[in-house]
């Protein structure tokens, strides 16, 4: 069995505020304090981020109750999502198990045009196969192609390979990946690991980085996807650019840069969210958040919020464009909802022009701002490490009111 | 047979996104009053009324989120089975998890030949789990053919359902 590491982080899916939300943090945060876990409190950012900036290390077995755990894939850990008590029972020292895949080796060729990004290239991936198509399958990326990626670019083909139904996607760890954990300050952590030469799939999909062009899921599914070109020219009322599979550094200052200087559409409303404090304090140092704030965009705090309707929640009829993962009927929080799936690129020029647009008829990539280095501590100092094993066993665990009837079905002897 | 539903159901179309619904994460009771909210209002009113039973499902049945919302809620309202084409990854899991039997039809053209309101029996199952069978049948009262489902699990995930749940197998092992 491989050697394993579970880290819980929260997910920072929750309006504060709200009476259940506040019991359930407190609840988490003595829970974690109890039992030895880091607590990462709300407005810290969103796990899968938090994940790759400061606990993902290649060659290891993360298991994660959540389905976009598949994310840690970009710094090559076997990342599988599943449900929360399975997790807690891995916590508990409990075996994990799951079926073995099919391995799918995805051979990446060339390198991405202008405009292109790593949204596209698992929409590529869906577009193929569908939301069915990877039931079953491990995606193990290799080829020429891979070193053009970065770990965000990593991240974000990893995080919504999951929506092929995939068990897991893996890139190689390499020189990219050891530039990563060297910004966040664990060059320590790195290993190269790769695939052996002549290694056999069964199966392989070859994508040539350079032939792809701007892709978009239309309402309401992750795999109907379409060129963008296609639905080029409707209109649109809203455009979210977050999520964890889209609000990464890289992500935010392309948006930033293509929306300098100018303003969005008033047609419609635009939401950026950063996916960590990390990338929030980065992003202001950058100047980028200054460029979205004057350009119109309503800034969010790190968090999932609208990709799973808490707040944001389109109007009835209205188009969305958004750079998340899923588009499932009614997962805007609003039924009929009509929510297509981006890249960062496409919904930054589609936020200028008032309607779905190919970021190629924008004219050139915008050069990007300097990238400041990253600030480990913007997430560091707020994690909360567990006490000692004597203060922990004095800790009591909150339990709110709103909190009893969950914890009566769920312990409840069978 | 409590509702018929078609391809690539998520888990939030069991347990759905927004603001209204999530305030409850915490209180399953509560959630369980939006199963199945925008395809069929009145699922949850039936389930009770009818005193649980089972979903049938096509393809891909739970797609998406890992959320256990998706499972528990049902479960609440007497779910005991869920009968589809196929099922994710993750949501089979928790069903099983849950102590709910995830089965497939042997013959796939005979979801064709399910209709809400039917009454099924699957008076086997114990047993057919306990002896490792890879099979079971369900009778459907008032016809007389039976149908074939295929109950294909691991050693360990028998056990599981055999225990009624993740939480009871772990603790019987001890």
């Amino acid at each position: 069995m491989a050697e394993m590491q579970v880290a819980i982080l929260l997910h920072s899916h929750l309006v504060d505020g709200l009476l259940v939300q506040g019991d359930e943090h407190r609840y988490l945060k003595s829970m974690c304090a109890r039992y030895g876990l880091v607590y990462s409190p709300p407005g810290n950012g969103i796990c899968h981020y938090l994940h790759l900036e400061r606990f993902a290390r290649p060659g290891l077995v993360l298991v994660g109750a959540d389905s976009h755990t598949t994310m840690a894939g970009a710094v090559s850990m076997y990342a599988v999502g599943a449900g929360g008590l399975e997790v807690a029972l891995c916590l508990a020292g409990q075996p994990f198990s799951i079926p073995a895949p099919r391995v799918v080796g995805v051979e990446l060729r060339g390198r991405l045009s202008p405009w292109v990004q790593g949204k596209d290239v698992v929409l590529e991936l869906l577009r193929r196969r569908g939301v069915r198509g990877g039931i079953g399958c491990v995606f193990e990326f290799f080829g020429e192609g891979v070193p053009t990626l970065n770990v965000t670019q990593r991240g974000t083909i990893c995080n919504m390979v999951m929506e092929t139904g995939a068990t897991t996607g893996v890139f190689p760890s390499d020189e990219r990946t050891h530039e990563w954990l060297t910004t966040q300050h664990r060059a320590a952590e790195w290993l190269p690991l790769a695939a052996d030469p002549g290694a056999t799939y069964d199966e392989v999909e070859v994508i040539d980085l350079g032939g792809l062009e701007p892709l978009i899921a239309r309402p309401s599914s992750p795999g109907n996807v379409v060129p963008v070109r296609k639905v080029a020219g409707t209109p649109v009322g809203q455009v979210c650019v977050g999520s964890s599979v889209n609000s990464g550094y890289e992500d935010l200052a392309l948006v930033g840069a293509v929306l300098r200087g100018q303003v969005v559409d008033q047609r419609l409303v635009m939401t950026v969210t950063p996916g960590s404090r990390q990338i929030q304090d980065r992003i202001i140092r950058s100047g980028t958040y200054l460029d979205l704030v004057q350009a119109g965009a309503r800034m969010l705090e790190p968090i999932c919020g609208p990709c799973i309707g808490i707040g944001q929640a389109p109007g009835s009829g209205i188009v969305s464009v958004r750079t998340f993962n899923r588009n499932f009927p009614g997962r805007s929080g609003t039924d009929r909802d009509q929510v297509y799936l981006s890249s960062p690129a496409t919904a930054a020029a589609t936020a200028l022009r008032g309607v779905i647009t190919d970021p190629r008829d924008m004219g050139e990539e915008p050069t990007l701002p300097p990238a400041p280095a990253p600030n480990i501590s913007a997430d560091d100092q707020h994690f909360l490490y567990p006490p000692s094993q004597a203060e922990a066993a004095n800790v009591k665990v909150f339990h709110g009111p709103m909190l009893f009837r969950r914890r009566r079905l769920l312990y409840r002897r069978s | 047979m409590l509702i018929v539903v078609g391809d690539d159901i998520s888990t939030g179309g069991l347990s759905p996104d927004g603001v209204v619904v999530m305030s409850f994460c915490s209180n399953v009771e509560a959630m369980a009053n939006f199963v199945f909210r925008r395809l069929d209002p009145q699922f949850p009113t039936r389930a009770q009324e009818w005193g649980g039973g089972f979903i049938v499902g096509g393809h891909n049945y739970g797609q998406g989120s890992s959320r256990e919302h998706a499972v528990l809620a049902p479960k609440q309202l007497g779910v005991r089975a869920v009968i589809a084409k196929s099922f994710a990854r993750i949501h089979r899991r928790n069903l099983i998890a849950q102590g709910l039997v995830p089965l497939t039809f042997a013959d796939e053209a005979d979801y064709d030949r399910v209709r809400q309101g039917d009454q099924w029996e699957i008076s086997a199952l114990h047993g057919n789990l306990e002896r490792g069978e890879g099979e079971c049948r369900a009778r459907i009262v008032g016809a007389a053919e039976e149908l074939r489902l295929q109950a294909g699990f691991t050693a360990r995930e028998r056990q599981i359902l055999l225990a009624g749940g993740l939480l009871a197998y772990t603790r019987a092992a001890e």
